[in-house]
Protein backbone atom coordinates (compact mmCIF):
# COMPACT_ATOMS: atom_id res chain seq x y z
CA UNK A 1 0.00 0.00 0.00
CA UNK A 2 2.81 2.39 0.94
CA UNK A 3 4.64 1.58 -2.29
CA UNK A 4 1.50 2.21 -4.37
CA UNK A 5 0.97 5.51 -2.59
CA UNK A 6 4.59 6.52 -3.16
CA UNK A 7 4.34 5.68 -6.88
CA UNK A 8 1.12 7.72 -7.25
CA UNK A 9 2.63 10.66 -5.36
CA UNK A 10 5.80 10.52 -7.48
CA UNK A 11 3.88 10.39 -10.77
CA UNK A 12 1.62 13.27 -9.73
CA UNK A 13 4.61 15.30 -8.58
CA UNK A 14 6.20 14.66 -11.98
CA UNK A 15 3.10 15.88 -13.80
CA UNK A 16 2.88 18.93 -11.57
CA UNK A 17 6.51 19.76 -12.26
CA UNK A 18 5.99 19.23 -16.00
CA UNK A 19 2.78 21.24 -16.02
CA UNK A 20 4.44 24.20 -14.25
CA UNK A 21 6.86 24.78 -17.12
CA UNK A 22 4.45 23.71 -19.84
CA UNK A 23 3.48 26.15 -22.55
CA UNK A 24 -0.09 27.42 -22.40
CA UNK A 25 -2.52 26.81 -25.23
CA UNK A 26 -2.06 30.39 -26.45
CA UNK A 27 1.74 30.02 -26.42
CA UNK A 28 1.42 26.88 -28.51
CA UNK A 29 -0.93 28.49 -31.00
CA UNK A 30 1.42 31.47 -31.29
CA UNK A 31 4.32 29.11 -32.01
CA UNK A 32 2.18 27.15 -34.49
CA UNK A 33 1.20 30.31 -36.38
CA UNK A 34 4.82 31.46 -36.50
CA UNK A 35 5.80 28.02 -37.79
CA UNK A 36 3.17 28.19 -40.57
CA UNK A 37 4.32 31.71 -41.49
CA UNK A 38 7.98 30.60 -41.56
CA UNK A 39 7.08 27.60 -43.72
CA UNK A 40 5.11 29.76 -46.14
CA UNK A 41 7.94 32.25 -46.52
CA UNK A 42 10.58 29.53 -46.88
CA UNK A 43 8.57 27.70 -49.57
CA UNK A 44 7.84 30.95 -51.45
CA UNK A 45 11.54 31.89 -51.40
CA UNK A 46 12.58 28.41 -52.53
CA UNK A 47 10.04 28.53 -55.39
CA UNK A 48 11.29 31.95 -56.49
CA UNK A 49 14.88 30.60 -56.44
CA UNK A 50 13.80 27.60 -58.52
CA UNK A 51 14.77 25.15 -55.76
CA UNK A 52 11.34 23.52 -55.45
CA UNK A 53 8.87 22.46 -58.09
CA UNK A 54 5.45 24.08 -58.55
CA UNK A 55 3.59 20.87 -57.49
CA UNK A 56 5.53 20.76 -54.21
CA UNK A 57 5.09 24.49 -53.58
CA UNK A 58 1.34 24.19 -54.14
CA UNK A 59 1.08 21.11 -51.91
CA UNK A 60 3.08 22.79 -49.15
CA UNK A 61 1.07 26.02 -49.37
CA UNK A 62 -2.25 24.13 -49.35
CA UNK A 63 -1.17 22.26 -46.23
CA UNK A 64 0.03 25.52 -44.65
CA UNK A 65 -3.41 27.01 -45.37
CA UNK A 66 -5.06 24.02 -43.63
CA UNK A 67 -2.76 24.40 -40.63
CA UNK A 68 -3.58 28.12 -40.38
CA UNK A 69 -7.29 27.26 -40.49
CA UNK A 70 -6.75 24.57 -37.81
CA UNK A 71 -5.11 27.18 -35.57
CA UNK A 72 -8.02 29.54 -36.14
CA UNK A 73 -10.56 26.80 -35.36
CA UNK A 74 -8.90 25.84 -32.08
CA UNK A 75 -8.70 29.50 -31.03
CA UNK A 76 -12.32 30.29 -31.87
CA UNK A 77 -13.54 27.15 -30.10
CA UNK A 78 -12.86 28.78 -26.72
CA UNK A 79 -15.75 30.64 -25.04
CA UNK A 80 -13.19 33.15 -23.70
CA UNK A 81 -12.57 34.46 -27.20
CA UNK A 82 -14.23 37.88 -26.77
CA UNK A 83 -12.77 38.50 -23.33
CA UNK A 84 -9.18 37.76 -24.26
CA UNK A 85 -7.51 40.40 -26.47
CA UNK A 86 -4.42 38.22 -27.09
CA UNK A 87 -6.61 35.41 -28.35
CA UNK A 88 -8.56 37.81 -30.58
CA UNK A 89 -5.29 39.17 -31.99
CA UNK A 90 -4.10 35.65 -32.73
CA UNK A 91 -7.36 34.84 -34.53
CA UNK A 92 -6.84 37.96 -36.68
CA UNK A 93 -3.29 36.83 -37.44
CA UNK A 94 -4.53 33.38 -38.46
CA UNK A 95 -7.17 34.82 -40.78
CA UNK A 96 -4.72 37.26 -42.38
CA UNK A 97 -2.10 34.55 -42.81
CA UNK A 98 -4.64 32.16 -44.34
CA UNK A 99 -5.67 34.86 -46.87
CA UNK A 100 -2.04 35.54 -47.69
CA UNK A 101 -1.32 31.84 -48.21
CA UNK A 102 -4.35 31.52 -50.49
CA UNK A 103 -3.04 34.42 -52.62
CA UNK A 104 0.45 32.90 -52.70
CA UNK A 105 -0.99 29.54 -53.70
CA UNK A 106 -2.97 31.09 -56.56
CA UNK A 107 0.08 33.06 -57.72
CA UNK A 108 2.22 29.91 -57.64
CA UNK A 109 -0.35 28.00 -59.71
CA UNK A 110 -0.34 30.72 -62.37
CA UNK A 111 3.45 31.11 -62.28
CA UNK A 112 3.18 34.78 -61.24
CA UNK A 113 6.71 35.39 -59.93
CA UNK A 114 6.21 39.16 -59.47
CA UNK A 115 3.01 38.57 -57.52
CA UNK A 116 4.74 36.11 -55.18
CA UNK A 117 7.69 38.43 -54.64
CA UNK A 118 5.27 41.27 -53.77
CA UNK A 119 3.21 39.12 -51.38
CA UNK A 120 6.42 37.81 -49.85
CA UNK A 121 7.63 41.39 -49.16
CA UNK A 122 4.26 42.38 -47.68
CA UNK A 123 4.22 39.40 -45.30
CA UNK A 124 7.82 40.01 -44.33
CA UNK A 125 7.08 43.65 -43.52
CA UNK A 126 4.01 42.65 -41.50
CA UNK A 127 5.94 40.05 -39.54
CA UNK A 128 8.72 42.51 -38.66
CA UNK A 129 6.25 45.20 -37.59
CA UNK B 1 30.59 -17.92 -45.98
CA UNK B 2 26.90 -18.32 -46.76
CA UNK B 3 26.04 -17.64 -43.12
CA UNK B 4 28.22 -14.53 -43.04
CA UNK B 5 26.50 -13.39 -46.23
CA UNK B 6 23.12 -13.93 -44.57
CA UNK B 7 24.21 -11.89 -41.55
CA UNK B 8 25.40 -9.03 -43.76
CA UNK B 9 22.13 -9.19 -45.69
CA UNK B 10 20.18 -9.23 -42.41
CA UNK B 11 22.03 -6.17 -41.10
CA UNK B 12 21.58 -4.30 -44.39
CA UNK B 13 17.86 -5.06 -44.59
CA UNK B 14 17.45 -4.07 -40.92
CA UNK B 15 18.98 -0.69 -41.74
CA UNK B 16 16.84 -0.33 -44.86
CA UNK B 17 13.69 -1.34 -43.02
CA UNK B 18 14.23 0.75 -39.89
CA UNK B 19 12.88 4.09 -41.01
CA UNK B 20 9.14 4.46 -41.49
CA UNK B 21 6.44 6.97 -40.77
CA UNK B 22 6.75 6.78 -36.96
CA UNK B 23 10.51 7.19 -36.75
CA UNK B 24 10.59 9.96 -39.38
CA UNK B 25 7.82 11.99 -37.73
CA UNK B 26 8.94 11.64 -34.10
CA UNK B 27 12.63 12.20 -34.89
CA UNK B 28 11.97 15.24 -37.05
CA UNK B 29 9.56 16.71 -34.49
CA UNK B 30 12.23 16.18 -31.83
CA UNK B 31 14.86 17.94 -33.94
CA UNK B 32 12.61 20.84 -34.96
CA UNK B 33 11.37 21.44 -31.39
CA UNK B 34 14.42 20.67 -29.25
CA UNK B 35 17.46 20.61 -31.53
CA UNK B 36 19.86 17.75 -30.87
CA UNK B 37 18.73 17.41 -27.26
CA UNK B 38 16.68 14.24 -27.85
CA UNK B 39 19.33 12.16 -29.64
CA UNK B 40 19.62 10.10 -26.46
CA UNK B 41 15.97 9.02 -26.78
CA UNK B 42 16.66 7.53 -30.23
CA UNK B 43 19.71 5.68 -28.88
CA UNK B 44 17.75 4.40 -25.86
CA UNK B 45 14.81 3.29 -28.00
CA UNK B 46 17.16 1.42 -30.35
CA UNK B 47 18.85 -0.32 -27.42
CA UNK B 48 15.46 -1.43 -26.03
CA UNK B 49 14.38 -2.64 -29.46
CA UNK B 50 17.63 -4.53 -30.06
CA UNK B 51 17.22 -6.40 -26.75
CA UNK B 52 13.62 -7.38 -27.56
CA UNK B 53 14.40 -8.29 -31.18
CA UNK B 54 17.31 -10.51 -30.10
CA UNK B 55 15.08 -12.29 -27.58
CA UNK B 56 12.21 -12.84 -30.01
CA UNK B 57 14.67 -14.15 -32.62
CA UNK B 58 16.30 -16.47 -30.07
CA UNK B 59 12.93 -17.84 -29.00
CA UNK B 60 11.84 -18.37 -32.61
CA UNK B 61 15.09 -20.13 -33.51
CA UNK B 62 14.92 -22.46 -30.49
CA UNK B 63 11.19 -23.17 -30.30
CA UNK B 64 9.96 -22.53 -33.83
CA UNK B 65 7.36 -20.15 -32.37
CA UNK B 66 6.83 -16.43 -32.80
CA UNK B 67 5.88 -14.24 -29.84
CA UNK B 68 2.12 -14.56 -30.31
CA UNK B 69 2.27 -18.37 -30.67
CA UNK B 70 4.46 -18.61 -27.56
CA UNK B 71 2.04 -16.41 -25.61
CA UNK B 72 -0.86 -18.65 -26.67
CA UNK B 73 0.96 -21.82 -25.59
CA UNK B 74 2.33 -20.42 -22.32
CA UNK B 75 -0.37 -18.05 -21.03
CA UNK B 76 -3.60 -19.30 -22.60
CA UNK B 77 -6.41 -17.71 -24.53
CA UNK B 78 -7.22 -14.69 -22.33
CA UNK B 79 -3.75 -13.17 -22.46
CA UNK B 80 -3.50 -14.14 -26.12
CA UNK B 81 -6.72 -12.31 -27.03
CA UNK B 82 -5.67 -9.19 -25.10
CA UNK B 83 -2.36 -8.98 -26.95
CA UNK B 84 -3.90 -10.01 -30.29
CA UNK B 85 -6.64 -7.36 -30.24
CA UNK B 86 -4.26 -4.63 -29.05
CA UNK B 87 -1.66 -5.50 -31.67
CA UNK B 88 -4.23 -5.66 -34.45
CA UNK B 89 -5.58 -2.20 -33.55
CA UNK B 90 -2.06 -0.77 -33.58
CA UNK B 91 -1.23 -2.60 -36.82
CA UNK B 92 -4.34 -1.18 -38.48
CA UNK B 93 -3.54 2.37 -37.34
CA UNK B 94 0.10 2.06 -38.37
CA UNK B 95 -0.72 0.48 -41.73
CA UNK B 96 -3.15 3.35 -42.40
CA UNK B 97 -0.50 5.90 -41.43
CA UNK B 98 2.14 4.17 -43.59
CA UNK B 99 -0.16 4.07 -46.63
CA UNK B 100 -0.95 7.73 -46.01
CA UNK B 101 2.76 8.53 -45.71
CA UNK B 102 3.51 6.78 -49.02
CA UNK B 103 0.61 8.63 -50.66
CA UNK B 104 1.88 11.97 -49.33
CA UNK B 105 5.26 11.20 -50.88
CA UNK B 106 3.51 11.05 -54.28
CA UNK B 107 1.65 14.26 -53.44
CA UNK B 108 4.97 15.99 -52.76
CA UNK B 109 6.15 14.96 -56.22
CA UNK B 110 2.99 15.55 -58.23
CA UNK B 111 0.79 17.93 -56.23
CA UNK B 112 -2.16 15.52 -56.69
CA UNK B 113 -4.26 14.99 -53.51
CA UNK B 114 -2.91 12.10 -51.44
CA UNK B 115 -6.18 10.16 -51.29
CA UNK B 116 -5.89 9.52 -55.06
CA UNK B 117 -2.63 7.65 -54.49
CA UNK B 118 -3.85 5.30 -51.77
CA UNK B 119 -5.57 2.83 -54.13
CA UNK B 120 -2.58 2.31 -56.48
CA UNK B 121 -0.29 1.93 -53.46
CA UNK B 122 -2.64 -0.67 -51.93
CA UNK B 123 -2.74 -2.51 -55.26
CA UNK B 124 1.08 -2.59 -55.41
CA UNK B 125 1.21 -3.85 -51.81
CA UNK B 126 -1.38 -6.54 -52.59
CA UNK B 127 0.63 -7.76 -55.59
CA UNK B 128 3.76 -7.99 -53.45
CA UNK B 129 1.93 -9.77 -50.64
CA UNK B 130 0.24 -12.27 -52.95
CA UNK B 131 3.11 -12.97 -55.32
CA UNK B 132 6.22 -12.34 -53.21
CA UNK B 133 8.08 -14.75 -50.97
CA UNK B 134 9.29 -13.74 -47.51
CA UNK B 135 12.76 -13.11 -48.98
CA UNK B 136 11.35 -10.74 -51.58
CA UNK B 137 9.36 -8.81 -48.97
CA UNK B 138 12.11 -8.68 -46.34
CA UNK B 139 15.28 -8.46 -48.41
CA UNK B 140 13.87 -6.72 -51.47
CA UNK B 141 12.17 -3.95 -49.52
CA UNK B 142 15.11 -3.72 -47.11
CA UNK B 143 17.60 -3.21 -49.98
CA UNK B 144 15.43 -0.58 -51.66
CA UNK B 145 14.97 0.95 -48.21
CA UNK B 146 18.66 1.81 -48.12
CA UNK B 147 17.60 5.02 -49.86
CA UNK B 148 16.65 6.21 -46.37
CA UNK B 149 20.40 6.56 -45.76
CA UNK B 150 19.86 9.90 -47.49
CA UNK B 151 18.99 11.22 -44.00
CA UNK B 152 22.50 10.32 -42.84
CA UNK B 153 23.99 11.86 -45.98
CA UNK B 154 22.05 15.08 -45.38
CA UNK B 155 23.15 15.19 -41.73
CA UNK B 156 26.75 14.56 -42.83
CA UNK B 157 26.60 17.44 -45.32
CA UNK B 158 25.22 19.76 -42.63
CA UNK B 159 28.05 18.79 -40.26
CA UNK B 160 26.54 19.12 -36.80
CA UNK B 161 29.92 18.69 -35.06
CA UNK B 162 31.03 15.90 -32.76
CA UNK B 163 30.65 17.87 -29.52
CA UNK B 164 27.03 18.77 -30.25
CA UNK B 165 26.23 15.15 -31.14
CA UNK B 166 27.89 13.83 -27.98
CA UNK B 167 25.99 16.37 -25.86
CA UNK B 168 22.71 15.24 -27.45
CA UNK B 169 23.41 11.63 -26.53
CA UNK B 170 23.44 12.55 -22.84
CA UNK B 171 19.95 13.07 -21.37
CA UNK B 172 19.38 16.66 -20.28
CA UNK B 173 16.47 18.86 -19.22
CA UNK B 174 14.83 21.07 -21.86
CA UNK B 175 14.88 24.85 -21.60
CA UNK B 176 11.18 25.06 -22.56
CA UNK B 177 7.99 22.96 -22.58
CA UNK B 178 9.11 19.90 -20.54
CA UNK B 179 5.81 18.09 -21.11
CA UNK B 180 6.26 18.17 -24.88
CA UNK B 181 9.90 17.15 -24.47
CA UNK B 182 8.86 14.15 -22.37
CA UNK B 183 6.06 13.23 -24.77
CA UNK B 184 8.35 13.28 -27.79
CA UNK B 185 10.95 11.21 -25.88
CA UNK B 186 8.32 8.60 -24.98
CA UNK B 187 6.95 8.82 -28.53
CA UNK B 188 10.37 8.01 -30.00
CA UNK B 189 10.48 4.86 -27.86
CA UNK B 190 6.93 3.95 -28.96
CA UNK B 191 7.71 4.56 -32.63
CA UNK B 192 10.89 2.46 -32.50
CA UNK B 193 9.74 -0.42 -30.31
CA UNK B 194 6.70 -1.33 -32.40
CA UNK B 195 5.25 -4.72 -31.40
CA UNK B 196 4.73 -5.61 -35.07
CA UNK B 197 8.51 -5.65 -35.57
CA UNK B 198 8.96 -8.27 -32.83
CA UNK B 199 6.40 -10.66 -34.24
CA UNK B 200 7.47 -9.99 -37.84
CA UNK B 201 11.12 -10.67 -37.03
CA UNK B 202 10.31 -13.89 -35.15
CA UNK B 203 7.94 -15.06 -37.89
CA UNK B 204 10.72 -14.43 -40.40
CA UNK B 205 13.05 -16.57 -38.31
CA UNK B 206 10.49 -19.38 -38.42
CA UNK B 207 9.95 -18.88 -42.18
CA UNK B 208 13.71 -19.14 -42.77
CA UNK B 209 13.95 -22.16 -40.46
CA UNK B 210 16.48 -20.72 -38.02
CA UNK B 211 17.97 -23.16 -35.51
CA UNK B 212 20.35 -23.11 -32.56
CA UNK B 213 23.25 -22.52 -34.99
CA UNK B 214 21.74 -19.19 -36.02
CA UNK B 215 21.79 -17.63 -32.54
CA UNK B 216 25.05 -15.74 -33.13
CA UNK B 217 23.80 -14.31 -36.42
CA UNK B 218 20.54 -13.36 -34.68
CA UNK B 219 22.48 -11.43 -32.07
CA UNK B 220 24.63 -9.61 -34.64
CA UNK B 221 21.63 -8.81 -36.85
CA UNK B 222 19.62 -7.50 -33.90
CA UNK B 223 22.26 -5.24 -32.39
CA UNK B 224 24.10 -4.09 -35.54
CA UNK B 225 21.00 -3.80 -37.73
CA UNK B 226 18.98 -1.85 -35.17
CA UNK B 227 22.05 0.15 -34.15
CA UNK B 228 22.80 1.31 -37.69
CA UNK B 229 19.08 1.78 -38.32
CA UNK B 230 18.96 4.16 -35.37
CA UNK B 231 21.71 6.20 -37.03
CA UNK B 232 19.25 6.85 -39.90
CA UNK B 233 16.65 8.10 -37.40
CA UNK B 234 19.30 10.25 -35.79
CA UNK B 235 20.10 11.63 -39.23
CA UNK B 236 16.46 12.74 -39.61
CA UNK B 237 16.61 14.38 -36.18
CA UNK B 238 19.87 16.19 -36.98
CA UNK B 239 18.55 17.50 -40.33
CA UNK B 240 15.41 18.88 -38.66
CA UNK B 241 17.50 20.40 -35.86
CA UNK B 242 19.91 22.15 -38.21
CA UNK B 243 17.54 23.20 -40.99
CA UNK B 244 14.01 23.62 -39.58
CA UNK B 245 14.69 24.77 -36.01
CA UNK B 246 16.74 27.88 -36.94
CA UNK B 247 13.93 28.92 -39.32
CA UNK B 248 11.24 28.45 -36.63
CA UNK B 249 9.52 25.68 -38.62
CA UNK B 250 7.88 22.89 -36.61
CA UNK B 251 6.96 19.54 -38.11
CA UNK B 252 3.16 19.57 -38.19
CA UNK B 253 3.03 18.09 -41.70
CA UNK B 254 5.21 16.07 -44.07
CA UNK B 255 5.30 19.05 -46.44
CA UNK B 256 7.20 20.95 -43.73
CA UNK B 257 9.45 17.95 -43.07
CA UNK B 258 10.26 17.68 -46.78
CA UNK B 259 11.51 21.27 -46.85
CA UNK B 260 14.38 20.23 -44.55
CA UNK B 261 16.17 18.68 -47.57
CA UNK B 262 15.89 21.78 -49.79
CA UNK B 263 18.77 23.82 -48.29
CA UNK B 264 20.92 20.67 -48.27
CA UNK B 265 20.26 19.17 -51.71
CA UNK B 266 18.73 22.10 -53.59
CA UNK B 267 16.46 21.07 -56.48
CA UNK B 268 16.84 17.36 -55.70
CA UNK B 269 15.85 17.89 -52.06
CA UNK B 270 12.11 17.26 -52.23
CA UNK B 271 12.63 14.37 -54.65
CA UNK B 272 15.08 12.65 -52.28
CA UNK B 273 12.85 13.21 -49.25
CA UNK B 274 9.79 11.92 -51.11
CA UNK B 275 11.68 8.85 -52.32
CA UNK B 276 12.86 8.02 -48.78
CA UNK B 277 9.37 8.60 -47.37
CA UNK B 278 7.73 6.53 -50.11
CA UNK B 279 10.07 3.56 -49.84
CA UNK B 280 10.15 3.60 -46.02
CA UNK B 281 6.37 3.86 -45.67
CA UNK B 282 5.54 1.40 -48.45
CA UNK B 283 7.92 -1.20 -47.04
CA UNK B 284 6.52 -0.78 -43.54
CA UNK B 285 2.91 -0.97 -44.82
CA UNK B 286 3.65 -4.30 -46.53
CA UNK B 287 5.45 -5.70 -43.46
CA UNK B 288 2.69 -4.58 -41.06
CA UNK B 289 0.01 -6.13 -43.27
CA UNK B 290 1.96 -9.37 -43.55
CA UNK B 291 2.41 -9.33 -39.79
CA UNK B 292 -1.35 -8.98 -39.31
CA UNK B 293 -1.74 -12.19 -41.32
CA UNK B 294 0.89 -13.86 -39.12
CA UNK B 295 -0.92 -12.70 -35.98
CA UNK B 296 -4.27 -14.17 -37.00
CA UNK B 297 -2.80 -17.42 -38.30
CA UNK B 298 -0.46 -18.02 -35.36
CA UNK B 299 -3.12 -17.13 -32.79
CA UNK B 300 -5.75 -19.46 -34.27
CA UNK B 301 -3.41 -22.21 -35.45
CA UNK B 302 -3.98 -21.74 -39.21
CA UNK B 303 -1.44 -22.70 -41.87
CA UNK B 304 0.77 -19.69 -42.58
CA UNK B 305 3.90 -18.62 -44.38
CA UNK B 306 4.81 -16.14 -47.10
CA UNK B 307 6.98 -18.85 -48.67
CA UNK B 308 4.04 -21.22 -49.09
CA UNK B 309 1.57 -21.26 -51.94
CA UNK B 310 -1.30 -18.89 -51.19
CA UNK B 311 -3.82 -21.68 -51.94
CA UNK B 312 -2.36 -23.67 -49.01
CA UNK B 313 -2.61 -20.70 -46.64
CA UNK B 314 -6.01 -19.35 -47.65
CA UNK B 315 -7.09 -17.99 -44.24
CA UNK B 316 -3.69 -16.39 -43.60
CA UNK B 317 -3.81 -14.74 -47.03
CA UNK B 318 -7.42 -13.62 -46.55
CA UNK B 319 -6.60 -12.11 -43.13
CA UNK B 320 -3.72 -9.99 -44.42
CA UNK B 321 -5.71 -8.94 -47.48
CA UNK B 322 -8.63 -7.84 -45.28
CA UNK B 323 -6.30 -5.79 -43.07
CA UNK B 324 -4.77 -4.15 -46.17
CA UNK B 325 -8.23 -3.29 -47.51
CA UNK B 326 -9.33 -1.92 -44.11
CA UNK B 327 -6.17 0.21 -43.82
CA UNK B 328 -6.61 1.42 -47.40
CA UNK B 329 -10.23 2.45 -46.73
CA UNK B 330 -9.18 4.32 -43.56
CA UNK B 331 -6.39 6.07 -45.49
CA UNK B 332 -8.79 7.11 -48.29
CA UNK B 333 -11.06 8.67 -45.64
CA UNK B 334 -8.35 11.32 -45.29
CA UNK B 335 -7.09 10.85 -41.75
CA UNK B 336 -3.97 12.98 -41.28
CA UNK B 337 -1.13 10.37 -41.36
CA UNK B 338 1.04 12.43 -39.00
CA UNK B 339 -1.65 12.68 -36.32
CA UNK B 340 -2.60 9.04 -36.81
CA UNK B 341 1.03 8.09 -36.29
CA UNK B 342 1.15 9.94 -32.98
CA UNK B 343 -2.03 8.15 -31.83
CA UNK B 344 -0.55 4.78 -32.85
CA UNK B 345 2.71 5.63 -31.08
CA UNK B 346 0.79 6.51 -27.91
CA UNK B 347 -1.15 3.23 -28.07
CA UNK B 348 2.10 1.31 -28.62
CA UNK B 349 3.50 2.81 -25.43
CA UNK B 350 0.34 1.88 -23.52
CA UNK B 351 0.61 -1.69 -24.83
CA UNK B 352 4.34 -1.98 -24.19
CA UNK B 353 4.15 -3.54 -20.68
CA UNK B 354 1.79 -6.22 -22.01
CA UNK B 355 4.32 -7.05 -24.73
CA UNK B 356 7.44 -6.89 -22.56
CA UNK B 357 6.15 -8.75 -19.49
CA UNK B 358 5.66 -12.13 -21.26
CA UNK B 359 9.32 -12.03 -22.36
CA UNK B 360 10.36 -12.14 -18.71
CA UNK B 361 8.61 -15.49 -18.34
CA UNK B 362 9.17 -16.93 -21.82
CA UNK B 363 12.90 -16.21 -21.88
CA UNK B 364 13.34 -18.28 -18.72
CA UNK B 365 11.14 -21.20 -19.78
CA UNK B 366 13.10 -24.19 -21.12
CA UNK B 367 10.25 -25.13 -23.46
CA UNK B 368 10.85 -21.93 -25.44
CA UNK B 369 14.57 -21.20 -25.10
CA UNK B 370 16.01 -24.65 -24.27
CA UNK B 371 19.52 -24.17 -22.85
CA UNK B 372 19.72 -20.48 -23.73
CA UNK B 373 17.66 -18.66 -21.09
CA UNK B 374 18.32 -15.04 -20.25
CA UNK B 375 21.19 -14.59 -17.79
CA UNK B 376 21.14 -12.27 -14.76
CA UNK B 377 21.95 -9.24 -16.94
CA UNK B 378 19.25 -10.09 -19.46
CA UNK B 379 16.68 -10.62 -16.73
CA UNK B 380 17.69 -7.42 -14.95
CA UNK B 381 17.37 -5.48 -18.22
CA UNK B 382 13.96 -7.03 -18.90
CA UNK B 383 12.74 -6.27 -15.37
CA UNK B 384 13.94 -2.67 -15.65
CA UNK B 385 12.33 -2.41 -19.07
CA UNK B 386 9.03 -3.77 -17.75
CA UNK B 387 8.97 -1.17 -14.96
CA UNK B 388 9.97 1.61 -17.37
CA UNK B 389 7.31 0.45 -19.85
CA UNK B 390 4.66 0.50 -17.11
CA UNK B 391 5.62 4.04 -16.08
CA UNK B 392 5.63 5.21 -19.72
CA UNK B 393 2.23 3.60 -20.27
CA UNK B 394 0.86 5.51 -17.26
CA UNK B 395 2.22 8.88 -18.32
CA UNK B 396 1.88 8.83 -22.11
CA UNK B 397 -1.75 10.04 -22.34
CA UNK B 398 -1.39 12.89 -19.81
CA UNK B 399 1.85 13.86 -21.56
CA UNK B 400 0.14 13.82 -24.95
CA UNK B 401 -2.50 16.22 -23.56
CA UNK B 402 -0.03 18.42 -21.65
CA UNK B 403 2.44 18.34 -24.55
CA UNK B 404 -0.13 19.65 -27.00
Amino acid sequence: MAVKLAVIVLINAGFLAAACGTATDLDRQTTAIESVRATTMAVADAWLDGEVSTPYARAALERAYELAQDCRSSLTRSPLRAADPRRAALIDQCERLARQIALLSAATASGDRDGIARLRRQESARASS
Amino acid sequence: VKKIGNVVLGVITSIGGFVEVGSISTSMQAGADFGLQLLWAVALAAFIMAILIEMSGRMAALSGRSLIAAVRDRFGVHVLLTILVAELVIDLLLATAELGGAAIAWRLLTGVAFSWWVLPICAAAAVLLWAGTFGVVENGLGMVGLITLVFVWAAWKLGPGGDALRAGLIPSLPDHDPARYAFIAVGIVGATASPYLLNFYASGAVEEKWSEGDLWSNRITAFLGIGFGAVVSMGALVVAALVLRPRGIHVDSYEQAAFSFVPVFGRRGVLLFAAALLVGCFGAAVEITLNAGYLFAQAFGWAWGANKHRRDTARFTAAMTLVLVAAGLCAVCGFDPLRLTLVAVGLTVILMPVVVLPFLVLMNDGRFVKHHPSGPIGNALLAALTIAAAVMALVVVPLEILGG
